[in-house]
């Protein structure tokens, strides 16, 4: 019997680390970083919104990365660590794109534009939710497994290039505004490494217990097969 | 010739085959009898490269992965599927397969072949046509094209009339007397008896007793006899 | 290689018996392009901005169609593994389907192109060479994509019918970058960004077409 994540009580490294870190980065998210000059108190979002942006493409990394561990062991582990990875791979894309859209509204007065950083974050929501749709369903034959695993890897791959064709199509179209902060003060930078290094955090954390979960229902899988084959 | 040690296969955490030894000598037959499920045809698969499976497999010396493509080379397997385009003729199907195995002299050998299967006739018609008597046929000439080494079949004669299955036997004798090995997975051991040399039973994935054609005499054996007198070794 | 070469005979010699998939891409490519025309009903120098757009949509969708019939043919009889247990490299499987899909898709473009330039009111194209490299290195893409992502699927429920919405999202350069390098090919307007489009295109080829095939046997039955 594994040890550590039965329990369920007891929280783990991950978890430890998040529980202390989030906290933190609320206080500087909110209290210690200046207020922006000329977006006001709304450009606080930011700071969240480059957190859950870097995890979603961490986790998309992690897809790859354990699709070709799978491709290349056969172990199912592999696998279900990938497909729990592309699962909160989904849900930081999708609050990504959330907190841009709500950080637009009153600086750009838009929802939507289709400046390159969104367009390809938007493409990566669609790729993530074909790996889901793909790795969907309870009962997996090896050779949707496979599937997945590849779509996986070669979307990863692909990314780069589809963010480099949304700007060169875009640069076609001047883009009335531009969203990045080239400079800024150190405790704004300082904030922005503090919710990135806490969000990653509570990722992992995140990751570590779906992981769990899906494990224990693979074992419950196994048990019910066997004791029906006896 | 192929020797395997605690080959084993697994879907999932289920066990199908459990950690077996099998071996095949250079021009030794041996059937593999056993009943529905029992894991036949999951080890002819393993063996044949088409499952995955833990344990070591081992051709002419040299594990099978090191020598992957010279092991292909030398397998010819006949499954449950007769593995041949329905949309294509014999004579297309066998010379891709020709083509495939990289033969020399390729018209020849599937003239050859098709001729020794009784197909020569129909040899221009689309597969899909067949009886399955003749696809049956077909799928032996597929597996021997290529005068493979080893043969690994899956109820070979099923499904073919008697004329056919004594053409059959006719072929598998001579390709015994070259040399050949073969592991013949069946329900009809009786068919299978004058030409193997070992009679296998296999039972809730693991191999559970055998028996020498030569030494025991045909019409006082059964695999219901075996198992009720202990005849043949226990593992 | 001869293991290639007899493959992509068979695929041939199959389809030359039933012309499904060809008769499917062309019929489906075809209605297209007559409901683009209908849809957009848009006179003379005005359809020659949609052009570009429209056909890509086609081609793709059409493709998408045509590759997803090839995979199942394979399978339903399960002769993949047939063609596995051969003593072939593992990409030979994977370049076989390539080529053939090419030849494929090489069919359908010579009929719905100039359906299509008929279609949008079309004289002449101005640099036809230009043109025909973006629909060359287009298509090549897509197909590279397609085969792997079809050949993988097999014969998985469904399949068919999730192809778009697994594919379409990779092929996002394939479809901006053919967009753009046939427009400035139609127009006869070229811009320091097209030859950076044709870059792209020959990378984003290079990159799904070797990976694939390097890849191949981690990816077939093991």
């Amino acid at each position: 019997m594994q040890a550590s994540n039965q329990s369920g009580r007891k929280l783990s490294f991950f978890g430890i680390l998040a529980t202390i870190l989030v906290p933190i980065s609320l206080y500087m998210a909110f209290v210690y970083a200046p207020t922006e000059a000329t977006m006001g108190p709304v450009q606080r979002i930011f700071y969240y919104h480059v957190a859950t942006a870097w995890n979603a493409f961490l986790f998309f990394g992690a897809v790859a990365v354990c699709s070709g561990a799978y491709l290349y062991t056969r172990n199912e582990r592999w696998n279900q660590a990938a497909r729990t990875a592309g699962e909160l791979g989904v849900l930081f894309t999708s609050l990504t794109l959330i907190a841009g859209s709500l950080w637009a509204r009153p600086i750009w007065n838009v929802w939507w534009t289709w400046d390159p950083r969104l367009t390809t974050t938007l493409i990566l929501w669609f790729i993530y939710v074909a790996y889901l749709l793909i790795q969907s369903g309870g009962a997996q034959s090896e050779r949707q497994r496979r599937f997945g695993a590849v779509f996986g890897i070669v979307g990863f791959l692909d990314i780069p290039l589809i963010h480099f064709s949304a700007r060169l199509w875009r640069s076609i179209h001047p883009v009335v505004i531009q969203p990045d902060d080239i400079g800024m003060p150190m405790e704004m930078f300082v904030t922005m490494m503090a919710a990135v290094v806490a969000f990653t955090a509570l990722g992992l954390w995140l990751w570590e217990r779906r992981f769990a979960v899906e494990s224990l229902k693979e074992r419950v899988e196994t048990l019910k097969d066997e004791a029906l084959s006896v | 010739m192929l020797v395997a040690r605690g080959l084993s296969v697994s879907a999932g955490r289920r066990t199908i085959l459990w950690p077996t030894d099998f071996e095949l000598r250079p021009g030794e037959w041996k059937a593999l009898v056993g009943p529905n499920g029992a894991g036949k045809s999951t080890l002819l698969k393993a063996l044949a490269l088409l499952v995955p499976f833990q344990g070591a497999l081992y051709f002419m010396g040299d594990p099978v992965r090191k020598v992957e493509s010279a092991y292909r080379r030398e397998l010819g397997v006949v499954l449950h599927e007769p593995l041949v385009y329905r949309g294509l003729s014999a004579w297309e199907n066998l010379m891709l397969y020709a083509d495939l195995y990289d033969l020399d002299g390729a018209e020849e050998a599937v003239r050859a072949q098709l001729e020794a299967v009784d197909l020569a006739t129909f040899a221009h018609e689309p597969v899909g046509r067949y009886s399955r008597g003749m696809l049956q046929r077909l799928a032996l000439a597929r597996a021997l094209l290529h005068r493979p080494r080893v043969l690994l079949l899956d109820e070979p004669i099923t499904g073919i009339d008697d004329r056919g299955i004594e053409d059959a036997i006719a072929i598998f004798a001579a390709a015994k007397r070259q040399g050949v090995s073969a592991l013949w997975v069946t329900h009809r051991w009786d068919r299978a008896w004058s030409v193997v040399d070992e009679v296998v039973q296999i039972k809730g994935g693991r191999l559970h007793g055998s028996v020498r054609t030569d030494e025991v005499e045909k019409a006082r054996w059964s695999p219901e006899h075996a198992a009720a007198k202990q005849v043949g070794i226990d593992p | 290689m001869r293991a290639v070469r007899a493959l992509v005979r068979k695929d041939v010699l199959l389809e030359r018996r039933s012309w499904e998939t060809l008769a499917a891409t062309g019929a489906f490519a075809f209605l297209l392009a007559v409901m683009f025309h209908f849809g957009f009903d848009i006179q003379g120098g005005e359809a020659r901005r949609f052009f570009p757009g429209a056909l890509w949509i086609a081609l793709l969708f059409a493709g998408t169609l045509g590759l997803a019939k090839g995979a199942s043919g394979d399978d339903a009889e399960g002769n993949g593994r047939g063609l596995a247990m051969a003593p072939i490299d593992r990409s030979a499987l994977f370049v076989g389907k390539f080529v053939y899909h090419l030849m494929l898709m090489a069919v359908v473009e010579l009929v719905v192109v100039p359906l299509f330039l008929a279609a949008f009111s079309f004289g002449a194209v101005a640099w036809p060479g230009l043109f025909i490299l973006g629909l060359a290195l287009g298509t090549w893409g897509f197909v590279a994509i397609g085969t792997l992502m079809a050949t993988v699927a097999g014969e998985l429920k469904g399949a068919g019918l999730i192809m778009p919405i697994i594919v379409f999202p990779l092929l996002v350069p394939v479809a901006l970058g053919g967009v753009a390098v046939v427009e400035a090919a139609v127009l006869g307007e070229m811009d320091p960004r097209t030859m950076t489009w044709i870059r792209l295109l020959v990378v984003y080829d290079v990159l799904f077409t070797a990976i694939p095939a390097m890849l191949y046997e981690y990816i077939v039955e093991a």
